[in-house]
């Protein structure tokens, strides 16, 4: 192995170690499906290994990682939109992968509230509540100013606490849950090719 | 739960905790062993595809008035916040000067304070000159998610001083057919993704004093000094290189500019952002922050003057009353005379 390559290796190893279980994470939160989302790991680290040269070094590392990720999560999905089936085979793993992640009543307070949210909205909230991105970062990750990621930012926060509490109450008052299969209550999920949590009456 | 819970929730529902995280990420390290094996680095194979650069910009055309008022708003806090932000390291080799450690202090009071009342309400005028000539200016008036901004002066020649309103929700902008005024809908239909919409600039406004902008001021700003006035207030100046104040690049007519708050061209030195140009902070004897000015020359000398008032106490920016939809409009266009 020439030096160069030693060097590279090195290199990937590193940013593997580091950032390995983020980029699982924002691909399995992102992507349609848990297959999609291992699919897309291994793409982004493919894509990583062969422009280490373009990565930042330090922290911006990540934000490159998820960039990437983003990329070919949407290159992915476009792909995806091509077969005819899909629909059904997307809701039929919705319904597999809301099971799954049943973690509770909250866990699935959570999942309606995001179920209610644009995925824009959902996308910069959860790159801040579950990647701990900054603004500045997230602004990075999706290609817009900063000022409008914090703007998405604050918005977002304020209906995900607004959505969260109405369903709260909901579910409250009515001594259960608010929500089964991930699902608000009488609104079923209709899961559309690139938004794994869109419903039928998103704005 | 109650809407603080919401967001810890949120954290708490962090897939890294979800039950086949942790065998997911040991499956994924099959990649790294796999490509170490039988990849080859794209430098020895094909040639390299350089990565769609995602640079910011702001769109010209489209920037509402709203937006740009207010964005006028979050970078000049930010400049303040910045300055005196507590905890933020302000080195007194280069941020203290002359000044010291108690004009420091008093600063970061002013500005919590300004800070905080900030968040609520407040009335910001700007103005620009050029060779002691007014060039620019508008007037802000926030309360809330409502926000008022109002162009000039100057007007530019031929064109009536703007004014644009955002009131629950709703955009309203004087009737550019006539009296009155028109009924716009959501601001979010304004230049949607351009950082120059009302509600996106107001949360910035607010999230800048938290935000990294304070780290790039507090370490940036160098010779601080003060002035007691009479009346009790301080004005505290220093040198702040141009790229803090005007941080936002974009490109206009095929050269690229650095846009000041409000969207203005920073002119001359003010374009190079290593420049260092004359920033000072007025705070009233009630500690809160007044105005702050910033002044550089070049081919010409610019200043550039925002003024705060009513932090925490401006009133409530008023729907127009009458307001008419677009459709109305265009009922009342075909149905005139004319138009039969």
């Amino acid at each position: 192995m020439k030096d160069s390559e030693l060097r590279g290796a090195l290199r990937f190893g590193e940013l593997f170690e580091a950032y390995c279980s983020d980029v699982v994470a924002y691909c399995r939160w992102r992507a349609v499906s848990r297959s999609d989302a291992e699919d897309a790991v291994s793409e982004v680290f493919l894509t990583a290994w062969r422009r280490l040269e373009d990565i930042p070094q330090g922290p911006d590392a990540r934000v490159w990682l998820y960039a990437t990720a983003r990329r070919v999560l949407a290159n992915q999905r476009r792909s995806r939109r091509r077969s005819a089936a899909l629909t059904e085979r997307l809701m039929a793993e919705a319904v597999v992968a809301s099971g799954e992640s049943d973690g509770g009543q909250e866990r699935a307070l959570v999942r309606a509230a995001l179920d209610r949210m644009s995925e824009r909205d959902r996308e910069v909230l959860l790159l801040a509540e579950w990647e701990g991105l900054s603004a500045e970062q997230i602004a990075s990750v999706l290609g817009c100013l900063a000022v409008t990621a914090r703007g998405r930012l604050h918005r977002s926060r304020k209906r995900f606490r607004a959505v969260f509490e109405e369903l709260s109450d909901r579910s409250g008052r009515a001594g259960r849950p608010a929500v089964g299969s991930g699902s608000p209550v009488g609104r079923p999920v209709r899961v559309r090719p690139g938004d794994q949590y869109a419903l039928e009456d998103e704005a | 739960m109650n809407s603080t819970d919401g967001i810890d929730a949120l954290r708490r529902a962090n897939p890294r905790g979800e039950a086949g995280f942790a065998e997911a990420v040991e499956a994924a390290r099959r990649v790294r062993t796999d490509l170490l094996e039988h990849a080859v680095p794209e430098s020895e194979a094909a040639p390299r595809r350089s990565l769609p650069r995602r640079v910011p910009r702001r769109r010209w055309a489209a920037v509402s008035a709203a937006g740009l008022g207010a964005a006028a708003v979050a970078g000049v806090l930010a400049v303040v916040f910045g300055v005196v932000s507590p905890g933020s390291g302000v080195d007194t080799t280069t941020g203290a000067g002359s000044g010291g450690q108690e004009p420091l202090v008093s600063l970061r009071l002013a500005a919590a304070q300004t800070s905080t009342a900030a968040e609520d309400s407040g009335r910001a005028v700007v103005r620009v000159t050029k060779d002691a000539r007014p060039w620019a200016g508008k007037t802000v008036l926030w309360n809330g998610e409502d926000i008022a901004v109002t162009e000039g002066p100057p007007s530019r020649p031929g064109k009536v001083n703007r004014e644009i309103r955002v009131v629950d929700g709703i955009v309203y902008m004087p009737n550019p057919e006539g009296s009155g005024w028109v009924r716009l809908g959501s601001p979010e239909n304004f230049d949607p993704d351009s950082g120059t919409t009302p509600l996106e600039i107001l949360a910035a406004v607010r999230d800048d004093t938290a935000g990294q902008t304070l780290t790039r001021i507090t370490s940036t700003m160098t010779g601080l000094e003060t002035e007691t006035h009479p009346d009790g207030s301080v004005t505290y100046s220093g040198k702040v290189p141009a790229g803090i104040l005007a941080p936002e690049q974009s490109v206009k007519e095929g050269q690229t500019i650095r846009v000041l708050p409000y969207g203005y061209v920073a002119n001359d030195a003010a374009s190079d952002p290593a420049s260092l140009v004359d920033v000072s902070i007025t705070a009233g004897p009630d500690h809160m922050v007044q105005n702050i000015t910033a002044r550089w020359g070049g081919g010409s000398a610019w200043t550039y003057t925002v003024t705060f008032s009513q932090l925490g106490t401006a009133p409530q920016v008023k729907a127009p009353a009458n307001a008419k939809s677009l459709e109305d409009i265009r009922r009342s266009r075909h149905a005139t005379p004319a138009n039969r």
